[in-house]
């Protein structure tokens, strides 16, 4: 065992116990860091020396790795561990692990006097960047913080070593400086973080958008906001015509920092009734006259449900409110999160809480006179005139208003701004006349992919204003200026994407025909597992198949190399072994002629023959070498 | 993608728009990418910096170390930042020293190479260490251009100690992508001291010119003097040279020799394989060959250049090249070449391969209108017979030369059936 494989050994070790302890798998890590190394000797050990890993079988074992990591590494590893988050990318890897541990054990001895170690380099920039890039476990221990150090020091040495051998130790003198500046230099790097940081976010190009449903909802004095094309839900319409809309949380009051509030979260009292492992929750009696059904792709469990929802239906989820006031399922994968609803007709509640009348401590005198200014006969009439007010004006997504009294320089000054503003006029304006009134935040269904789909983007994160009635009944008015969708129709997709959205959704829906159970997803992703185990062992004997007589190809070709170096005749690709022998310079003397007419009669005879042995040329060449025959003058003749 | 040097020709009398749209579209297919050269400064002068005064090792270990600087902040105490600054610090380092103890170098290349398209090429240079410190890990390579690539830097030989004063052989390799004459224009030297993680270069012009030859074709030829002595059995020149079958004498065997001309009882003897010799028909009286290539390449049209098929001409070149091979073998060695109108003397093989190299094709068939010594074997090669190139044969015949003409088989023009002709499948 060479400096160098011991030095890669240790490397390799201490980068995957590096990785196992980040992934809080501290008995994985032990005995990894023990069985590294001798799993690299095991390799040079046996007679014959396995396989060096090619791009091919690299890629079946990362493939592997990468579905392994989906279907067990969540339940592998501690809920604190990144790997839970990142599973797939936790199995790419350990596959990787698994991928330098076998070429550290197969991995040829470099050429001599070449530049380059093609395997070790690999193995050793392997190992840099999972030292440094691969997070440490928090709080870590010594050993914990130690590992990385070491495996990017041993990898910055293993060069080195394999090819100055075990003489170019010395260099690490080189690297002294380094520890001296080192507390220098990380306070520097400490000091530019920032600056670095910041010029690096503002040299890559902008987000398309990022805003999008929030559930936080502070009113700002100016923004400019840039909607996410991002689909978030695909709504299936069953029967009926449900409502446009579908509501995240319901909002009630506003305070002096312009922040809308709900009530602090009460557990859901709704009946819940089972069925087929499905969970039915009944939020209001009455009979449904529409039904629809939700696939949310968000990436989180929010429920977002339409006004007058009777029933909402989930799968082995439960269902609770959040410190928002948002519906929350706890579904158990990205994939489960769809729910079914049926409702009819309007929400219904029976007394006006305080809550919906109450008015902002900055709603003066001067507001209250507007308000009341576009009161009507009754609650109806006067949300008909607050909403055709309202609505007369003009929609902006970059909007500036006055920071001391934005909503009077809004609702009197009739300045534009964005949907938030335009709900919280409306509600405010209502409860001046005396009509209660809450601000719902959601999202507005308005693109149809056909057949009663429909996808909704984050663009489409909208807000309203609901209004009660004196029968208790809760009327939807959304005040927001028509020019809303001109504004918003550059955020959404184009043709292509469109097309690939409905695809989609159409292949969404036949998936979901395809009704599998848990098991037959565990079968058929073993039978994927066992398809690319097959493929590695047929490709791994092709190999072994193939390898001996690449492995003699090259043989033939390193005695060709030496016959030339040896005997000092210049490389012509035209000539064939014939050619050398008929044009052997005459002055040589007649042993050299020998000698290297022997080795030239028997490459020719041997080299193309079928399971032709190298032995009798390589004895020629011997031959040639002892006599130790001068090169001088061969290259003058020809 | 078309270049620079395939701007269409404006041909005399062709209308304006015509050539316009043929403008057109070369401009719409012109590469726009620059080629990837050694000259120094320019906007990609950093890239080239990145990429010659950086190792993989170092490129890894600087994009990772500043990686690891943006995600190493507080919000993320799992980041270490001290790797981070560890990580800079060694590449600042290392290039600082590399800098400070860079080799200062001569270099000589000591043959002149013959290549292959496609084939990896090695030249040997002669490194002489003319600075004051002695140099350490070097490896050479030859400039980019565009002509050619180079092998993995991998591959490349290591000198991994260079005292001040001395100098060593080493070798360079290169990949010429198509036959032609190529210019490398000079060699690089790296030094990768101290840690293989930078590497300090130093660039020297040192001109050379490569004649790169196209790939060898796979044929299999009858020898050259069976074939004559066919067209001497069957053809004009067996009444013009008619003789007795004679015995003359033995001599050793040379490839291309009959195995039923092998005189046994003459080997036995010598204990080697010996050939009877006669006077009359089969024996050629021919002191040497001249060789002629039909360079017609189909498709040439007159607003190109050059025709857009680079390789068109190579096969029949290489076919030209493993005749004058198997000539020389035969003992008829190869004294003039004519790839045109004129017929050009070959004073040597590297006068062939460097008029192989450099051979333009052309638009039509151009054969030399005199054919040379009566004494001399014409061999002629063509992958289309074409009328021209069959009237200008029968006027050589008929002035009493013998003439052996090989078409390349493909999509050209069959030869007829005649003594003298052969269809060639590679």
């Amino acid at each position: 065992m060479r400096w160098v494989d011991g030095l890669l050994a240790v490397a390799v070790a201490a980068a995957g116990a590096h990785v196992l302890l980040s992934m809080q798998l501290p008995g994985a890590a032990l005995l990894f860091a023990a069985l590294a190394v001798p799993l690299a000797l095991v390799g040079r050990l046996l007679p014959g020396r396995p396989l060096v890993p090619t791009p091919g079988l690299a890629f079946i074992v990362f493939v592997s790795g990468g579905l392994l990591g989906y279907m067990a590494l969540v339940d592998l590893v501690p809920a604190a561990s990144w790997a839970v988050d990142f599973s797939v990318f936790g199995g790419l890897v350990l596959a990787g692990l698994l991928l330098m541990v076998w070429l550290l054990a197969s991995r040829p001895p470099p050429g001599v006097d070449r530049v380059g170690d093609p395997p070790g380099d690999t193995l050793a920039l392997a190992v840099l960047a999972l030292a440094l890039l691969i997070p440490r476990p928090v709080p870590a221990g010594v050993l914990a913080q130690a590992l990385p150090w070491l495996a990017a020091g041993c990898a910055l040495l293993s060069p080195l070593l394999a090819r100055r051998g075990p003489r170019a130790i010395w260099r690490v003198a080189w690297l002294l400086p380094v520890a001296v500046v080192l507390p220098l230099s990380q306070a520097a790097l400490q000091a530019v973080q920032r600056p670095v940081l910041g010029a690096v976010i503002s040299a890559l190009p902008a987000p398309r958008g990022a805003t999008g449903f929030s559930p936080l909802a502070r009113l700002r004095a100016e923004g400019l906001l840039r909607p996410a094309r991002r689909a978030v839900l695909r709504v299936w319409v069953a029967d009926g015509r449900p409502p446009p809309y579908l509501v995240g949380n319901r909002l009630l009051t506003l305070d002096a920092q312009y922040e809308w509030k709900t009530p602090s979260a009460a557990p859901l009292a709704a009946p819940r009734q089972t069925d087929a492992g499905r969970q039915r929750y009944r939020l209001a009696a009455g009979a449904s006259a529409w039904s629809l059904a939700v696939h949310s792709l968000r990436r989180d469990d929010l429920l977002f449900l339409p006004p007058g929802t009777r029933w909402v239906e989930v799968a082995d989820g439960g269902l609770a409110f959040d410190a928002a006031g948002v519906l929350d399922g706890k579904f158990a994968g990205r994939d489960e999160r769809r729910w079914r609803a049926a409702g009819g007709g309007l929400p219904v509640s029976s007394a006006a809480e305080p809550a919906t009348l109450a008015l902002p401590v900055f709603w003066d005198a001067e507001l209250q006179a507007a308000a009341r200014q576009l009161g009507g006969a009754d609650a109806a009439h006067t949300a008909a005139r607050i909403g055709d007010e309202l609505r007369s004006r003009r929609y902006s997504l970059d909007y500036r208003l006055d920071r001391r009294a934005p909503l009077k320089d809004f609702f009197l000054n009739r300045q534009p701004a964005h949907c938030f503003w335009y709900a919280t006029a409306a509600a405010l304006a209502l409860r001046a006349n005396g009509v209660p009134s809450r601000l719902v935040t959601g999202y507005r269904i308005s693109e149809a992919l056909g057949e009663g789909l429909f996808l909704v983007r984050e663009r489409d994160a909208h807000a309203w204003t609901e209004w009660q009635d004196g029968a208790g009944r809760w009327h939807t008015l959304d005040a927001t200026p028509p020019d809303y969708d001109a504004v918003l129709a550059p955020y959404g997709g184009g043709r292509l994407e469109r097309f690939w959205q409905r695809l989609r959704a159409r292949l969404d829906v036949w998936w979901q025909q395809v009704e599998l159970s848990d098991a037959q997803v565990q079968a058929v992703l073993l039978a994927g597992l066992a398809v690319l185990a097959v493929l590695f062992v047929r490709e791994y004997r092709r190999l072994r198949r193939v390898d001996p007589r690449q492995r003699r190809s090259r043989q033939w070709l390193r005695l060709w190399r030496g016959f030339l170096r040896t005997s000092g005749l210049p490389e012509r690709p035209q000539w064939t072994p014939a050619d050398y022998r008929e044009n052997l310079p005459p002055q040589w003397s007649a042993a050299r002629l020998q000698a290297a007419r022997r080795f030239l009669d028997s490459y020719a005879a041997a080299r193309f023959a079928p399971d032709a042995d190298t032995a009798s040329a390589a004895a020629a060449l011997r031959e040639l070498r002892r006599r130790r025959l001068s090169r001088r003058g061969a290259s003058d003749t020809f | 993608m078309k270049e620079l040097a395939d701007r269409p020709l404006r041909i005399p009398g062709e209308p304006w728009p015509r050539h316009a749209w043929r403008l057109l579209r070369w401009v719409l297919e012109l590469r726009l990418v620059p080629r990837l050269t050694e000259r120094r400064g320019g906007w990609r002068a950093p890239l080239r910096g990145l990429r010659d005064g950086l190792t993989a090792f170092g490129r890894v270990l600087l994009l990772a170390s500043f990686a690891l600087l943006l995600l190493s902040r507080r919000s993320q105490p799992g980041f270490d930042l001290g790797l981070a600054a560890a990580g800079l610090s060694v590449v600042l380092l290392s290039l600082l020293i590399g800098w400070l103890w860079r080799p200062r170098l001569h270099l000589t290349r000591l043959e002149q190479a013959t290549a292959i398209a496609g084939r990896p090429c090695r030249g040997r240079v002669r490194v002489v260490n003319v600075g004051r410190r002695a140099a350490r890990e070097l490896s050479l390579r030859e400039w980019r251009g565009p002509g050619w690539r180079a092998l993995p830097a991998a591959q490349s030989t290591l000198i991994g100690h260079l005292p001040a004063g001395e100098s060593a052989l080493c070798e360079v390799a290169f990949v010429p992508r198509e036959r032609g004459l190529l210019r490398l224009p000079g060699l690089a030297a790296h030094s990768y001291f101290p840690l293989f993680v930078t590497c300090s270069t130093q660039r020297v012009a040192e001109p050379m010119e490569v004649a790169v030859l196209p790939p060898p074709l796979r044929v299999t030829l009858p020898p050259l003097r069976d074939l004559a002595a066919r067209c001497l059995h069957a053809g004009t020149q067996a009444a013009r040279r008619h003789g007795t079958f004679e015995y003359a004498y033995s001599r050793p065997y040379q490839p291309g020799d009959l195995p039923s001309r092998l005189d046994h009882r003459a080997s036995a003897r010598r204990g080697e394989l010996m050939a009877r010799v006669f006077h009359g028909g089969v024996q050629l009286q021919a002191r040497g060959v001249v060789l002629c290539c039909d360079t017609s390449v189909a498709g040439f049209e007159p607003w190109q250049p050059r025709p857009r098929n680079r390789k068109a001409l190579d096969r029949r070149l290489a076919l030209l090249l493993e005749i004058a091979a198997q000539a020389r073998a035969a003992q008829l060695p190869p004294q003039a070449l004519a790839l045109g109108d004129d017929w050009q003397t070959l004073v040597d093989e590297a006068a062939l391969q460097r008029a192989v190299a450099g051979c333009a094709p052309a638009r039509g068939c151009r054969l030399p209108d005199a054919p040379l010594q009566a004494d001399w074997l014409h061999l002629l090669v063509t992958e289309d017979a074409s009328p021209e190139l069959l009237a200008r044969v029968a006027a050589w015949r008929a002035a009493g030369r013998l003439v052996l003409v090989f078409r390349l088989g493909g999509a050209g023009r069959s030869l007829p059936e005649a003594p003298g002709n052969h269809e060639v499948h590679g």
